[in-house]
């Protein structure tokens, strides 16, 4: 393969990077066909070495398409309208002659168009996608300096570098982690609101309730939050997430009242501490656990309103986490003011009298309010279906549900019954938001997808708002996540979503400042524990004579004992200024050292014969012969650590020329002294 | 002209300054002495492209674009590392061409090498200066070295350093060169740029010089005197009449009948000054040589008897590169 090729090839593997992300990205579909047009004639051009479209025209084009992509420029689009113009620099470029200059130039858009496309849907594909475009990008910045320098490729050269490569971006991981942590975040980031356009219709809960809007979503995929429950476990009961409360009606649609006042009796008690992660869904809507009593978004407490519902100021456009209080039940206890019980008794005007008339005779002789839900729930039971298949219907679509076809989506359910309770004096208003949602064991949530979004009603009664759910087997609805996605392996890919966006694209300025406020009391409530300090340590220690074991068994490459013994008694002779040289064999060097080391000279040369029988002669290296080895050895480091020492030391003989290696030392360093330069 | 201040200082044995291999060279590290450290282009690039990154991570809060950055940090970060233990033990040897000449260029192999026992060293370059690259080595095994044909030029005669080069690397990603200016152990001897002379004078000193010179002692010439005898004379030079008239015995002794002599002195030539008569002298040993003579030299305060052969050659050359050093 040569230089040039390999080159190629990582520019391409960056242009399919590049590709997948901008075709999962919300950016034009222009900008992927246009890549992977550009890219497969681009290949096509280099492998059969055309002529080139000359550079002038490319640059052209280039500007054009450029400032097309960029002009009428809108704050809004600014991202999107970016991304395609660097979209479109990257395909001239790739369609270009490729140089080692253009080579540098693809590796940076194609880092900026992933970056860019991340932070306009900032999932965890992108995520995947980003760190292979940097390994892709530090293997190609390692490769192109040798790529000038050198015209083939060497197979061992190319081998280290990968190696280098992958260890490079190994290590820098966890330091990327710290930085990650530490690098400054803004409150207040400067232009948050160029991320992209904020997303629309994703949620089926807002403060307006259309007939037929939950049925147009209740097939949909799409995940609207995960509610991750502190301490685990799946709630006791199928939980009912608050999302808008719904008090004006036209017969047709519900529209939230726009009332706001504070709650007059907080909900006290054991509550569940829930941390919601909300997808953006472009409505102000957020979501609590029935019955919620407390929330907090980032560092502010949030006062929860008489309605118990949490609104933001402005629509949703980026994902959110928030902190939700909730005690699970049916019931609220809330003083009902006078114009909230008008509010909530008003009936739609061209309120059919059948619907009346109906809501009469159920009711019956039934005088207590508990009583009449009772009975107008339990009328919803019989004969009633649930359906996203409706029925085509003519006139007033809450009488054709109720004296009808009897079919309908659960705000039909809803609708109707609070109509009803309505015009018995029951002060009613609809609740729209989420039922159920799939567990996920691995990760403590509740996944809670589009598919469950949900309707009932809430009716006061005896000073309290107590819920009805008219909408049959409404317990089985919403926990169809699993089933229809593919089961348990995409709650695990679900599972690693979620964590990662909660610990990455959920990071921010107060998530940073309570890491910081955490740590620091941790460090303050920290007292020394000498025992654990001793027991740390000596783990440590162990841990570390364990590694640097491992590490002299792998140098010295073997486990055999008998070479282990060898290796032993030659480093005992090195030890005594006798090393092993290359070209001796072990009875030589035994020999050697015998003649050397007077009195241990007969154990070295047994040892010698011993090993070298052991090893070249076929005698069998079995317990006793290793015994016989261990003594031999102990009998000369005795011998060496006593009073035996080198003849040749001891009496300072002249020492054999070429035999012993000299002795490291001020006047024959190990390493010849180094001029130190200019 | 004066010889360089660090010879006379410290003047090295002659037969480590010698042209050719020297024996006792050694290695100088890159990392010895002050480390060179530039951003490339392609660098500023980089930290351009890191910076505009934070940029608009800070500005716009998404914490992909601070993942990237991070990411990004750190690699760098780790590069630099990387680039700086890619130089250590690494160094530079000259080794001293068989000859040099001042004024000349001369082609002199330079020697990178890897002193680590498992990491190779890569991409490094040896120019004369930081930024110029005379030769690139891309990758250096452990333990090894590597070779680049370097051409240099000494200006003047004399025992000289080696000029001092920069050993640069822009490993691992080309955004930083660094690296360090190095001098390579040893000294080059450069002999004095031969300077031609008038057929005449050279003819006028052959001439002196044949005067002034006498044939060696050999056989086969005529008879030149006789003198004591010593342990290993051969019997039949011995002058046994001698041993009558003078009660000792001496021996005989003859001139070679081999090539011709030449004694060339220094001020004989025609100058005008030290240095030009220096390099005419060079010009004539080596004619004299390239000829068949046995040459020899006079210079003020020293004489070399004639003689021949490439020992004597050097000998008389480093006399002449050597001339003025004060010991």
């Amino acid at each position: 393969m040569s230089t040039r090729s390999l080159s190629l090839a990582f520019a391409y593997a960056l242009c399919v990077l590049t590709t997948i992300a901008t075709a999962l990205s919300p950016l034009p579909r222009t900008g992927w066909i246009l890549l992977a047009t550009a890219g497969a004639a681009g290949a096509l051009w280099d492998l059969r070495g055309l002529v080139r479209v000359p550079s002038a025209v490319l640059t052209t084009v280039g500007l054009a398409g450029f400032f097309v992509s960029l002009l009428p420029l809108h704050r809004e689009t600014l991202a999107e309208q970016s991304l395609t113009a660097l979209t479109f620099l990257l395909a001239i470029k790739i369609f270009d002659a490729k140089k080692r200059r253009d080579h540098l130039q693809i590796l940076a858009v194609s880092l900026l168009v992933i970056a860019g496309a991340a932070s306009l849907q900032p999932d965890l594909a992108f995520g995947v996608l980003l760190a292979c475009a940097l390994v892709c990008g530090v293997l190609v910045l390692l490769w192109l300096p040798f790529s000038e320098e050198a015209t083939a490729v060497e197979p061992g050269l190319l081998r280290r570098l990968a190696i280098i490569g992958l260890g490079l971006v190994a290590a820098s991981a966890p330091i990327t982690l710290l930085l990650f942590v530490l690098l400054p975040r803004s409150v207040n980031p400067f232009w948050a609101g160029l991320g992209g356009r904020p997303r629309q219709g994703i949620s089926g809960i807002s403060d307006h309730l259309q007939l037929g809007d939950v049925g147009r979503v209740a097939l949909s995929r799409e995940v609207a939050f995960r509610a991750e429950i502190e301490g685990g476990g799946p709630l006791p009961q199928t939980p009912y997430w608050r999302g808008a409360v719904l008090e004006v009606t036209d017969g047709r649609r519900w529209d939230s009242s726009g009332r706001s006042r504070p709650a007059t009796d907080v909900t006290s008690g054991a509550g569940k501490r829930i941390t919601y992660f909300v997808e953006p869904h472009g409505n102000r809507q957020l979501f609590l656990l029935e019955t919620p009593a407390r929330a907090t978004i980032g560092a502010r407490t949030q006062t929860i309103g008489a309605s118990r519902v949490l609104q933001l100021p402005l629509p949703l456009a980026r994902r959110i986490r928030y902190l939700g209080e909730s005690v699970p039940a049916d019931r609220f206890t809330e003083l009902l003011l006078p114009e909230d019980r008008a509010l909530n008794l008003r009936l739609p005007a061209t309120l059919p009298d059948s619907i009346r008339a109906l809501a009469g005779d159920i009711a019956g002789s039934e005088q207590k309010p508990a009583g009449v839900a009772a009975r107008l729930l339990a009328h919803f039971s019989r004969g009633y279906t649930y359906s996203l298949q409706m029925p085509s219907a003519s006139g007033d679509p809450l009488e054709s549900f109720l004296l009808g076809h009897r079919t309908g989506y659960c705000e039909y359910f809803a609708s109707a019954l609070a109509v009803m309770l309505r015009s018995l004096g029951i002060p009613a208003r609809v609740v729209s938001g989420y039922l159920g949602g799939d567990y996920v064991p691995a990760g403590a949530y509740y996944l809670v997808t589009q598919a469950s979004a949900h309707a009932w009603v809430e009716a006061h009664i005896d000073g309290a708002w107590v819920r009805f759910d008219p909408t049959p087997a409404s317990g089985e609805l919403g926990s169809t996540f699993a089933s229809r996605q593919g089961g348990r392996p995409r709650f695990w890919i679900d599972t690693l979503r979620m964590r990662w966006n909660s610990w990455v694209v959920q990071y921010d300025a107060e998530s940073q400042l309570a890491l910081a406020q955490s740590g620091a009391a941790r460090m303050r409530g920290a007292r020394l524990d000498l025992r654990g300090v001793v027991r740390a340590a000596a783990a440590a220690l162990g841990l570390l004579a364990l590694v640097m074991g491992a590490i002299a068994a792998v140098r010295r490459g073997t486990t055999d004992p008998l070479a282990k013994r060898i290796a032993r008694f030659e480093k005992l002779a090195a030890h005594c200024g006798a090393a092993r040289e290359p070209y001796e064999g072990p009875l030589d060097h035994a020999e050697r050292f015998g003649r050397l080391a007077r009195v241990a000279g007969p154990a070295a040369r047994r040892f010698g014969a011993t090993a070298a029988a052991c090893r070249y002669g076929g005698r069998p290296a079995d317990a006793p012969t290793l015994a016989e080895l261990d003594a031999l050895l102990a009998h000369i480091r005795n011998a060496a650590g006593g009073p035996f020492q080198l003849s040749t030391r001891l009496e300072g003989g002249p020492r054999p020329q070429g035999t012993v290696p000299p002795v490291p030392g001020p006047s024959n360093p190990p390493f010849p002294p180094l001029t130190k330069g200019d | 002209m004066p010889p360089s201040s660090g010879i006379s200082s410290a003047p090295p044995p002659s037969a480590e300054i010698a042209c050719g291999r020297s024996p006792a060279a050694d290695y100088c590290a890159v990392t010895a002495g002050k480390l060179y450290i530039r951003l490339t282009t392609t660098g500023a690039f980089a930290i351009a492209l890191v910076l505009a990154a934070g940029i608009v991570a800070v500005n716009s809060g998404n914490n992909l674009l601070y993942l990237v950055v991070a990411g990004l940090l750190a690699v760098i970060a780790l590069s630099g590392l990387l680039g700086h233990r890619n130089l250590h033990r690494v160094g530079l040897r000259l080794i001293a061409p068989d000859e040099a000449w001042a004024g000349r260029p001369v082609s002199v192999r330079a020697e990178l090498v890897n002193r680590r026992r498992r990491l190779p060293a890569f991409l490094l370059a040896l120019g004369e200066r930081a930024g110029t690259a005379a030769g690139t080595i891309l990758e250096i095994h452990p333990e090894k070295q590597a070779e680049v044909v370097l051409t240099l030029t000494f200006p003047t005669r004399g025992v000289q350093p080696w000029p001092v080069h920069a050993v640069t690397s822009e490993f691992p990603f080309g955004l930083i060169r660094r690296g360090g200016l190095v001098r390579s152990p040893g000294l080059c001897l450069v002999y004095p740029s031969p300077l031609a002379v008038p057929w005449e004078i050279s003819e006028a000193a052959e001439r002196e010089g044949e005067l002034m010179s006498r044939r060696g002692l050999g056989v086969g010439g005529d008879y030149r005197g006789q003198r004591d005898y010593v342990p290993g004379d051969s019997f039949s030079r011995v002058q046994w009449s001698s041993w009558l008239r003078l009660r000792r015995l001496q021996t005989k002794e003859f001139e070679s009948a081999g090539a011709l002599t030449a004694v060339y002195r220094f001020d004989a030539m025609p100058g005008p000054g030290t240095e030009e008569r220096l390099r005419q002298l060079t010009w004539l040993v080596r004619a004299g040589l390239r000829r068949g003579r046995c040459v020899g030299l006079v210079l003020p305060g020293r004489a070399i008897p004639p003689g021949s052969g490439s020992t004597h050659r050097r000998e008389l050359l480093s006399s002449l590169a050597r001339f003025g050093e004060t010991a």
